[in-house]
């Protein structure tokens, strides 16, 4: 295995919906923006990069299969090698991984992974009960439970042994939401106190609607490449992909060693670092309690004590370590097959100082955890940047 | 009368939930079918409020219970005033309705 860089990423703008273009239209969107990044040309990047990755979760949303396929030939890929990668939430993570493998195993020496998902063509609802079927359709699916539930269920435990409040799931809300406001290509662009996010309509109890990802449209994309490409196309940021990580499991409680806290550790060796060298972490906050719960399990605060840690105010911008600086999945939006690409290119642009008005003081180390289920499929990446 | 059935490896015991070909203990091969019955206590629950559109139900209260057995089973909880820790035994009724077809599920009412 050789070394693997990342080079640059780009995003869609993630909304509601995006009734303007199709699917293939708004990953061009991401694709467009990672190219210009590395200042190349559509003409020239097309003749370099060797191959791509594409990730969405689910066929029913866009009611069209082989959907990876038709982005790549709209994007004028073809007949370059191409395959779609899916694993419930941890879709895009998956595909970022399927190119660090292309290019780790010397396969590849440029590739591109792109995710994207269009949810907006269904309602809420439906949307909800096709997420769902990533349940068990036997047991846990007629029992009713849309995955809001489930984690419902899970904070109500957490409540129970840690003394867990409402309220310290509503500032990570409100922080997510602020975050957000800073980002251009957030879905949920609000500005909440934390009454207002208590107040909001009930999802599942304790989780109201601001706790909860929404459901969205929208593409991102990353390019990723050896050590000689990165050197050469862009000496000025060297970042390398120091870990990036699978596993799968099934989870019981966050008292166990869960999934996510055994790959966390395994990632960190990889990396030779450990929680407390992280610059930033972009989470899988599905729901509030996903991001409470992922600082407890990579690490960043002791099992027991997101709650308290995220109401000190240290994942803000300018705390401890910030946490989902893009608003996450509650406010930057989860369009299931983009997020876990996302995640890679936040900490990319934070890792090169172009984030804008939520950038991280030197950043130089990024952690991104982006997990299907609860930790059914979890994928842990690290981004480092090269000292100069 | 109906039930939820569970496997019970006929080597080491361990109750398989759902059901699968090879324990999740000891990697046996060989189960005897048992009930999901009997007592336990309320892990966790929840009231889930957004629903599919053909629930008749403002909401539904879910609840995920560790019967005395160990087993940790997913159900209706059917309980006004629900608590964590509360002893609940399991029913089985109807959990969902797909135009007329009703699916039979795990339910827990106080014991």
């Amino acid at each position: 295995m050789r070394p693997v860089y990342a080079l640059s990423g780009g995003v869609s703008k993630f909304s509601k919906a995006r009734p303007d273009k199709t699917f293939q239209a708004v990953v061009k969107e991401a694709y467009d923006y990672a190219i210009s990044d590395i200042g190349l040309d559509f003409p020239t990047f097309t003749s370099i990069v060797d191959g791509s990755v594409a990730s969405y979760f689910s066929d029913h949303f866009s009611r069209q299969l082989m959907a990876g396929i038709m982005a790549q030939d709209y994007l004028g890929l073809c007949p370059k090698p191409s395959h779609r990668v899916e694993g419930g939430g941890a879709t895009g993570g998956l595909c970022f991984q399927e190119a660090w493998k292309a290019i780790a195993s010397g396969h590849m020496d440029v590739c591109i992974a792109y995710g994207f998902e269009t949810m907006s063509h269904v309602e809420t609802w439906k949307g909800n009960e096709f997420i769902a079927l990533a349940s068990d359709v036997s047991w846990d699916y007629p029992v009713g439970g849309f995955y809001s539930g489930y984690y419902a269920m899970m904070v109500t435990r957490h409540m129970k042994e840690y003394g867990t409040t409402v309220e310290q799931m509503a500032h990570v809300s409100v922080k997510n939401h602020i975050n957000a406001y800073y980002n251009p290509y957030a879905q949920k662009r609000n500005r909440y106190s934390v009454d207002d996010v208590r107040n909001a309509p009930m999802v599942a109890w304790p989780l109201t609607r601001p706790m909860c990802s929404p459901i969205g449209d929208g593409a991102a994309a990353a390019i990723i490449c050896s050590e000689d490409f990165a050197r050469k196309a862009q000496p000025q940021y060297i970042a390398e992909v120091a870990a990036c990580c699978l596993a799968s499991g099934e989870d019981r409680e966050a008292e166990e060693e869960t999934t996510l806290s055994k790959l966390a550790k395994k990632a960190y060796e990889k990396a030779g670092i450990g929680p407390e060298d992280l610059s930033l972490a972009e989470v899988h906050d599905a729901t509030a309690f996903g991001e409470l719960s992922s600082t407890e399990q990579i690490g960043i605060c002791p099992i027991g004590e997101g709650g308290r840690f995220a109401e000190a105010g240290h994942t803000t911008l300018g705390g401890k370590i910030p946490v989902n600086v893009s608003g996450g999945l509650e406010s930057q939006g989860h369009p299931v097959g983009a997020t876990g690409v996302a995640h890679l290119v936040e900490i990319t642009w934070q890792l090169r100082g172009e984030a804008g008005a939520r950038q991280i003081d030197r950043a130089k180390v990024g952690y991104a955890c982006n997990f299907g289920g609860f930790g059914n499929n979890v994928i842990a990446t690290v981004l480092q940047k090269e000292a100069k | 009368m109906s039930s939820v059935m569970a496997a019970k490896c006929t080597s080491c015991g361990t109750v398989n939930y759902p059901r699968r070909p090879i324990c999740s203990n000891c990697r046996g091969r060989s189960f005897e079918s048992m009930p999901i019955e009997g007592e336990g206590k309320v892990l966790t629950y929840t009231d889930v409020y957004a629903l599919a559109i053909d629930y008749e139900t403002r909401y539904l209260r879910l609840a995920i219970v560790e019967l005395d057995s160990g087993l940790r089973v997913t159900g209706h909880l059917l309980d006004e005033t629900p608590e964590l820790g509360r002893r609940v035994k399991t029913t089985i009724g109807v959990v969902r309705k797909q135009g007329e077809q009703e699916i039979l599920g795990l339910q827990f009412v106080p014991a």
